[in-house]
């Protein structure tokens, strides 16, 4: 068969091979972590275009490696020795680095326009948040990080503090997160927020919630002996509720935690606490 | 000999090391290593009260080591040259004192290349003993047999362990043995300087395992990266991390010169830069990383090491210091550090590709240049570890950019494979088979690189096990199947013994499929929301854990397969293997097996690439002189 040839085939199966899998990962594949947040749609999407370019890249070089390998395994005599062996190819060269270069620049582009959402200096975590048309008001909540729990404080509401999420959805929330003692990482799955916390540090990020949904938050950062039980999953899990709800919770909570405020340091954005001392 | 002795025709003078000082004996440095580090952890804690014993601990490592390596004679040439005396010879003589050989101070680059290959694949058995260990907590999902603070230990022993050895397994073994046999060379530049690094990697294992036990700290409890402030605060046990991390970065670094320096300056004529194999410029572009990387973990190392025992706050917050400093630091030597696990892996699956498709290496030039290219670029984008961490925003999109333009020189890479494939004779032995499994490894690693260079998605994906899984399939996928591939291919000229093909054939299919079918998983996990380091998980990815954690013990079994199989080879079968048993062009098949102690008794001349295979008319590589039509450049001794 001509060179030609050899090159169209895999190819063919490369597209098609390419063209398949890109339906299964845009119909059948429902990646994480949801729609529950705006971040997350952008999160949803963006892992479905790359998964779009990692299959069809990677189909591509498989296909054509393995078709090279069978058309060599199957030659049933040595090919003659051939001098004149491919050493390199300019054109072929050229374009492979061309279309890295096209694939690479297009995600970062991706990435960059999903970064255009940030508001903040501090922003870590970019939510398209502002894009959602979100009110320039957010709910302030802090995230406090702590061996072995997340306390949060809401001081908008008195600053009171508690040990279970809750946040309402159409309004745009702004974490402002930090540690008590070694680094944490503020990880609400279903938010798709990540965020560090770190003694001395006032890290920040937005979200904006969409639907009422149930909260998994985790610690990220590996804190010590008991991080893998700092938790807030299950029965206890932080919960995104509608504003009717929260309103109500507000009232509870305030009712019900304010009074113990003023064994609370005054709100800040870092905390140095003072060190047991035997 | 020394060179100046050359120079003015006087006999060499020679002086027996072992004369000079204390015997070079493996027990006697031992037991002058344990006294040295006792007497000196007594007076470190007298000498600092206001801490919790670190200063004691750290300074019975630091001056136990001391003491092991001096009595091994490191110490020797040294004095030797305050003296005003010459240096010992570093001209091997003789053919070796035997098996003893291997328990000392060798100065023969092929002694220390078979020290690195059994030591550090005794250190991966042992980390991957851990892996299992790991791997079985995790079959339970609300923690498993070993209490939370073991599990944090076993996690940061397989973590650091696994960087020792991914760190100096390719460069330490096939690096110190064949680049001096593959340039034409007699020795590499600093032998004693090259047994020095060898002699660090035990000690800085050996302290990283004293850690477990309850007299030296009972553990520690940051994982691989030792983030302060949490290493700060921790057990004493992170002394001993912190001092054994810190001797393997210092060994990986001293290494990296001597190779440098012997590439550069010690090739034989005619082996021009384009005519060099690309094993050995694989070794240029990683070294580059190694030399200039770990100093900047030792740094970091160090101010802990303070901050634990003077109290200097370093990345103290509340005693103003910043967590930052650390994590800028470490990711700083962490990236480049990562490439340096896997170009060597790109410089060994280049090389043996050739020999068993029978063709040249197609894109020699731009393969070269792509691993430069990474090893350059590996420098520019550490931030991307620490996106999550509160790094100023305008540095995001730079920092994502550069990560996603390092595919670019990788992607060149694949290219070669490809076209080096076309039109290929291809030879299905073992170490093709192993080469093209690095291929299709390295290939899903590479790409759900990807996926976390991304700042929104890394939001997602962070801390997480699709992190794992990524790290898993380029550095295990890629860099621990070169090292199978490797072995396979160069164990007759290591041994004169060829590794058994049957029993070959069957680590290589359990290996390649249990170890796709442990890590594949890995993705979905860490997708659904499981995270790193934590024993508990979410109940609803219980299923998918027992399926990856099966596999992993079978990928485990697999591993045990290969050392059955080299143990087996090497000591119990009788067949020599061929010299050239894989018909190379390289130089290290021209030679003798066992390789003769100078490795070359008469430079040869390179007049051609490595690479002309499929040529008939092609010439041979290089040509060898005729024993008596010129003086040895160097007198027989």
């Amino acid at each position: 068969m001509s060179t030609k040839r050899h090159l169209i085939i895999p190819g063919i199966i490369s597209a098609i091979l390419a063209v398949i899998g890109d339906f299964l990962v845009v119909l059948v594949l429902h990646l994480p972590p949801g729609n529950a947040t705006t971040a997350a749609i952008d999160d949803t999407f963006t892992g479905q275009v790359f998964a779009i370019i990692s299959w069809s890249v990677g189909a591509a070089v498989v296909t054509f490696a393995v078709y090279f390998i069978v058309l060599s395994a199957r030659a049933t005599e040595a090919p003659a020795p051939n001098p004149g062996y491919l050493r390199s190819h300019l054109g072929l060269q050229t374009a492979w680095i061309g279309s890295s270069v096209v694939l690479v620049m297009f995600a970062a582009g991706l990435g960059v326009v999903a970064l255009e959402g940030q508001t903040s200096p501090n922003l870590v975590v970019p939510a398209k948040a502002l894009a959602a048309g979100a009110a320039r008001d957010p709910l302030i909540i802090q995230v406090i990080g702590q061996q072995w729990q997340f306390t949060y404080r809401y001081p908008q509401y008195g600053g009171f503090e508690t040990s279970q999420l809750r946040l309402p959805t159409g309004r745009l929330i702004q974490f402002d997160v930090t540690s008590l003692d070694v680094s944490h990482s503020f990880s609400a799955y279903q938010l798709a927020v990540k965020i560090d916390a770190i003694s001395g540090i006032n890290n920040v990020g937005y979200v904006y919630v969409l639907k009422p949904t149930a909260i998994d938050v985790r610690c990220g950062e590996l804190c010590g002996l008991w991080h893998g039980y700092m938790t807030d999953v299950g029965a206890q899990a932080g919960q995104a509720l509608t504003p009717s709800q929260f309103s109500s919770w507000l009232s509870y909570a305030e009712s019900t935690y304010g009074p113990g405020e003023s064994s609370l340091p005054k709100f800040a954005l870092t905390y140095f606490p003072t060190p047991l001392t035997y | 000999m020394s060179q100046t002795a050359i120079a003015s025709g006087r006999a060499p003078v020679r002086f027996s090391a072992r004369r000079l000082f204390l015997s070079q004996n493996l027990l006697t440095a031992c037991l002058v290593g344990i006294v040295a580090g006792v007497i000196a952890y007594w007076v470190g804690a007298q000498l600092v009260t206001t801490d919790n014993g670190d200063a004691g601990v750290l300074l019975g490592y630091i001056v136990g080591a001391a003491g092991f390596l001096i009595t091994m004679g490191f110490a020797n040439d040294l004095i030797l040259r305050l003296r005003g005396r010459p240096s010992a010879s570093i001209v091997k003589t003789a053919e070796g004192k035997g098996w003893t050989e291997y328990l000392g101070v060798s100065l023969d680059h092929k002694v220390v290349g078979i020290q690195f290959a059994v030591g550090v694949t005794f250190m991966f058995l042992l980390a991957g003993f851990q892996a299992m260990m790991i791997r079985t907590d995790l079959l339970f999902p609300n923690g498993g047999p070993w209490p939370a603070g073991q599990y944090t230990t076993l996690v940061g022993l397989h973590g650091l362990m696994m960087m020792f050895v991914a760190t100096l397994i390719l460069i330490g073994a096939f690096g110190n043995y064949f680049v001096p046999l593959m340039i034409g060379a007699k020795r590499m530049a600093f032998p004693r300087l090259e047994s020095f690094a060898f002699w660090l990697v035990p000690l800085g294992a050996l302290i990283l395992y004293s850690t477990i036990f309850a007299g030296f700290g009972g553990g520690f409890n940051t994982g691989w990266y030792l983030y302060a402030p949490l290493s700060v605060e921790a057990r004493l046990g992170m002394d001993g991390a912190i001092v054994g991390f810190a001797f393997i970065g210092i060994a990986a670094s001293i290494a990296a010169i001597n190779l440098l320096t012997t590439i550069f300056v010690m090739r034989a004529p005619g082996m021009t830069w384009s005519r060099m194999p690309i094993f050995a410029w694989s070794m240029i572009a990683v070294e580059f990383l190694s030399a200039l990387a770990p100093p900047v973990l030792a740094c970091a190392l160090i101010m802990v090491g303070m901050d634990r025992a003077v109290q200097s706050s370093f990345f103290e917050a509340s005693a103003g210091g910043t967590t930052f400093l650390y994590e800028e630091m470490f990711w700083f030597f962490g990236h480049p550090e990562v490439y340096i696990f896997i170009i060597p892996a790109f410089g060994i699956a280049l090389e043996i590709l050739p020999v068993f498709a029978r063709k040249p290496l197609f894109g020699y030039r731009l393969a070269v240049a792509g691993m430069m290219g990474v090893a350059m670029m590996s420098w520019f984008v550490w931030n991307h570890h620490i996106f999550t961490s509160g790094i100023a925003p305008g540095l995001r999109p730079f920092f994502m950019t550069a990560t996603e333009l390092i595919s670019i020189p990788t992607g060149v890479v694949f290219l070669s494979l490809l076209g080096t494939l076309w039109k290929a004779q291809l030879r299905f032995k073992l170490p093709l088979l192993f080469v093209l499994a690095l291929f299709f490894n390295f290939l899903i690693g590479g790409l759900t690189g990807v996926f976390l260079s991304d700042v929104p998605l890394d939001t997602t994906l962070h801390d997480g096990f699709f992190v794992v899984g990524h790290f898993h399939y380029t550095i295990v996928g890629a860099e621990i199947f070169a090292l199978y591939a490797a072995s396979y291919y160069w164990f007759p000229k290591f041994t004169g013994k060829m590794l058994n093909e049957r029993i070959g054939k069957l680590h290589f299919w359990t290996a390649f499929i249990f170890f796709n079918s442990t890590f594949l998983p890995m993705f979905a996990v860490g997708y659904l929301g499981m995270l790193r380091r934590s024993p508990v998980y979410a109940s609803n990815l219980h299923g998918l854990n027992v399926w990856i954690s099966v596999n992993a013990f079978l990928f485990g079994l697999s591993n045990l397969i290969w050392v059955v199989n080299i143990i087996y080879s090497w000591a119990f079968q009788k067949e020599r293997a061929p010299v050239n048993p894989w018909e190379s062009r390289s130089l290290e098949w021209q030679l003798a097996t066992p390789i003769p102690a100078d490795n070359f008794e008469r430079i040869p001349t390179i007049v051609s690439g490595p690479y002309d295979y499929g040529n008939p008319n092609a010439r041979p590589v290089a040509e060898w002189p005729e024993p008596n039509s010129f003086p040895s450049p160097v007198p027989a001794t």
